[in-house]
């Protein structure tokens, strides 16, 4: 089956082929900036509905396009990326100012043009971030960052407030960008794994397996079935210590010091299965394109698995039961289901508005199809909705394990020494990861990679959180972001 | 992906600060030259001795260092940064504090402030926009300050070590005292990193070859 379909439109025409599509209920999922040859143009992704192939809408890009920010504000942050990588303007974007290259930062050329054989660099000292203009004389400045208490990513907050009541609040994100998008140009598509597995640690499988995807589906790859399905495994034991860890820290934000310990415990246990299980206790270089590095033994994991499922059962019911730790997430950060639909929320986010989307069951992948998986929901929106739709996760994680195991034969677990390749092909390969959808595009010229384009679930979450800040008030600032689950290296990538 | 690289006489070096353990290497070595090993643990004082070549160097040996350094032994206060790193790096030095590895029993402890800090631990290769906010993390530290490399990306930078926004290791910016290999390193592998800085365990790995 064909990934996507696609279809021209010029520049002028942006804007009404955009209100069409959403007036049939498409959602667009990602733009970016790619060169046929050595023509400039701009891929807008959108999702036209449950198992309908991926539209993509592309406009031949002149040095001025127009916004599209306006009626599809997801868009916004994937235009400015573009502005700072290419000369292309987006004329009516509402934030144009730089986003992954901090102000004050210079890049000596640009990036993904497959002509260009210059070597760039970026350069330069960052200087102050564009805050929007507060008139009035009490409202206070508060900078966090970029070198924040505890263990945590690299990000930068500001914070504008009146006592406890927060106005307004900007992060500034990408300090840590790393380029890797133009570091997989160029690579042979079966190394490039290795970075695909290394844009977010946490994220290796749904950024690893998407990247797999989008590699077999250009060059034509069937997955042999044992794969698909050892592969549903590890994305599922991804999901389980992800949200494991989420709890802990949804309890240490609510300073439940017996929760947290417990959260992060359990954990340790999820990651010490994966260990044994894959022999890496983030699941890395196990997948490969074509299928598995090696074949694994899924047999050991059912008896580890069901003390673990049952442990975490117990350690959400005492969460549930506990006062404090409810007083504190409900009612904080709500998101409305529109808001969370127009500014791209995904994944559990997403679910806890009422947006009944899951990749998993949408689009189905690696056969999840033959598996049976309810997308948990909530309306609220608020930070216990997103908790309770994780912990729902969290739970039928381990029982998509048990039915993929149940599905095990005996077989090939890659395609093993056939060799792929293609002239010319583009894919399309996505899954979704703990945190919502993962997406990457690929092209493939002269059997290695032109350009590859990567969605991460937290670079769509980002861009909505702030949302749910804005008013709200310093004290639940901590729980908000911990119940968005988010992290930085994946949207910085 | 482990850069291995054929000298002039055709020997084979390896070297441990470029390996995120993928062991690519391993399955696609022609002759069979490479073993798996399980040997995780590598932490080493000299980024000398994670390269395994046929050159002969001298091992730096410091001793007023390591009397200072023995005064932290039962005390030691760590500044994290993320300098660009991938979060998995973050995951493993978050289970420190976890029941089942529990640093605070071994006297070693996270601070919020580089003023409180006697280590500056640094993940990810030391990207372009992370210079600055490194260094002024280093700045506010007192004296003595130590710091430590922790994972494969802040020793050499790889696998991020080329392209417009890359890094190629902590070294070329601050004074490395550890260097804490691995892909991420796991959490016993940043331990013995730590332990080794206080000299309280030996160092395990020598010009690139395990004891
Ligand atoms: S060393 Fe590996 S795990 Fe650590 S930050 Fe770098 S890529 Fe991520």
């Amino acid at each position: 089956m064909n990934a996507v379909i696609r279809t021209y439109v010029k520049s002028a025409d942006l804007h009404d082929s955009t209100r069409e599509l959403l007036k049939l209920g498409c959602r667009f999922q990602m733009a970016y900036l790619r060169y046929d040859g050595s023509i400039p143009e701009v891929v807008y992704l959108v999702d036209r509905g449950p198992k309908l192939e991926f539209l993509e809408l592309v406009v031949r890009a002149e040095t001025e396009l127009p916004s599209l920010s306006e009626l599809v504000p997801l868009l916004s942050w994937y235009e400015r990326e573009i502005m700072d990588l290419s000369e292309i303007t987006f004329t009516g974007n509402p934030e144009p100012f730089p986003l992954v290259l901090m102000s004050g930062m210079t890049l000596s050329s640009f990036p993904f043009d497959p002509t260009s054989k210059e070597i760039m660099q970026l350069f330069g000292s960052s200087t102050p971030p564009q805050l929007p203009e507060i008139l009035a004389t009490q409202v206070q400045d508060l900078f966090w960052g970029p070198i924040r208490a505890d263990v945590v990513e690299t990000g930068e907050f500001h914070f504008a407030y009146i006592g406890e009541e927060i106005l307004h609040y900007t992060p500034r994100l990408f300090y840590k960008h790393r380029g890797i998008e133009q570091n997989l140009q160029q690579q042979d598509p079966g190394s490039g794994l290795v970075l695909a597995e290394r844009v977010s640690g946490v994220g290796t499988i749904c950024h690893g397996l998407a990247y797999c995807l989008a590699v077999e589906d250009a060059l034509g790859i069937e997955v042999p079935k044992r794969a698909q399905l050892l592969r549903i495994i590890l994305a599922e034991l991804e999901r389980i210590y992800n949200n494991l860890h989420y709890f802990g820290m949804l309890s240490k934000t609510t300073t439940l010091k017996v929760g947290e310990a417990f959260g992060t415990l359990l954990e340790e246990n999820a990651k010490q299965i994966n260990a044994k299980f894959s022999g890496h206790r983030l699941l890395r270089n196990i997948l490969s394109v074509g299928g598995l590095r090696r074949d694994l033994n899924a047999e050991i994991l059912p008896p580890m698995l069901s003390v673990l499922r049952q442990e975490a059962i117990d350690y959400l019911e005492s969460l549930a039961g506990t006062q404090s730790y409810l007083d504190r997430l409900m009612g904080t950060g709500p998101l409305p289901p529109g808001v969370a639909f127009d500014f791209g929320a995904t994944g559990p986010v997403a679910n806890a508005s009422g947006i009944k989307r899951d990749l998993r069951v949408q689009h189905p992948y690696s056969l999840y199809d033959l598996l049976s998986l309810d997308i948990p929901t909530r309306t609220n929106g608020d930070a216990l909705a997103r908790a309770e739709v994780r912990g729902e996760a969290l739970i039928t994680a381990f029982d998509l394990i048990q039915q993929a195991v149940n599905l095990l034969e005996a077989g090939e677990v890659n395609v093993g020494s056939q060799t792929f390749t293609a002239e010319f092909a583009d894919g399309l390969g996505w899954s979704e990861g703990p945190r919502g959808a993962c997406i990457y595009a690929v092209r493939i010229r002269h059997g290695i990679l032109e350009r590859v384009k990567i969605k991460s679930a937290s670079f769509s979450n980002w861009k909505v959180f702030p949302l749910t800040v804005h008013s709200s008030n310093m004290m639940d600032y901590a729980i908000n972001e911990a119940s968005f689950g988010l992290t930085i290296a994946g949207v910085d990538r | 992906m482990t850069k291995t690289s054929a000298t002039n006489q055709g020997s084979v070096s390896l070297d441990y600060g470029r390996c995120i353990n993928c062991q690519i290497c391993v399955e696609s070595c022609p002759t069979d030259a490479l073993q798996r090993s399980s040997d995780l643990v590598f932490a080493a004082k000299s980024r000398r001795d994670l390269i395994m070549d046929d050159i002969s160097h001298d091992t730096e040996a410091n001793e007023l260092a390591s009397r200072i350094r023995i005064l932290f032994k039962s005390s030691l206060h760590i500044r994290h940064v993320d300098a660009g790193s991938c979060n998995g790096c973050e995951s493993e030095l978050q289970a420190l504090n976890n029941p089942f590895y529990n640093l605070h029993r071994l006297g070693i402890f996270f601070t919020p402030s580089p003023r409180f800090a006697d280590v500056l631990l640094v993940t990810g290769p030391v990207v372009p926009q992370m210079q600055e906010p490194l260094l002024r993390t280093y700045e506010g530290m007192p004296r003595p300050r130590f710091v430590i490399a922790g994972g494969t990306c802040p020793i050499s930078g790889a696998p991020f070590d080329f392209g417009y926004s890359s890094g190629s290791g902590l070294d070329k910016h601050l004074p490395v005292d550890v260097f804490i290999p691995g892909c991420p390193p796991t959490p016993a592998a940043f331990i013995h990193g730590l332990l080794l800085l206080t000299d309280r365990i030996s160092q395990r790995i020598h010009r690139g070859r395990y004891e």
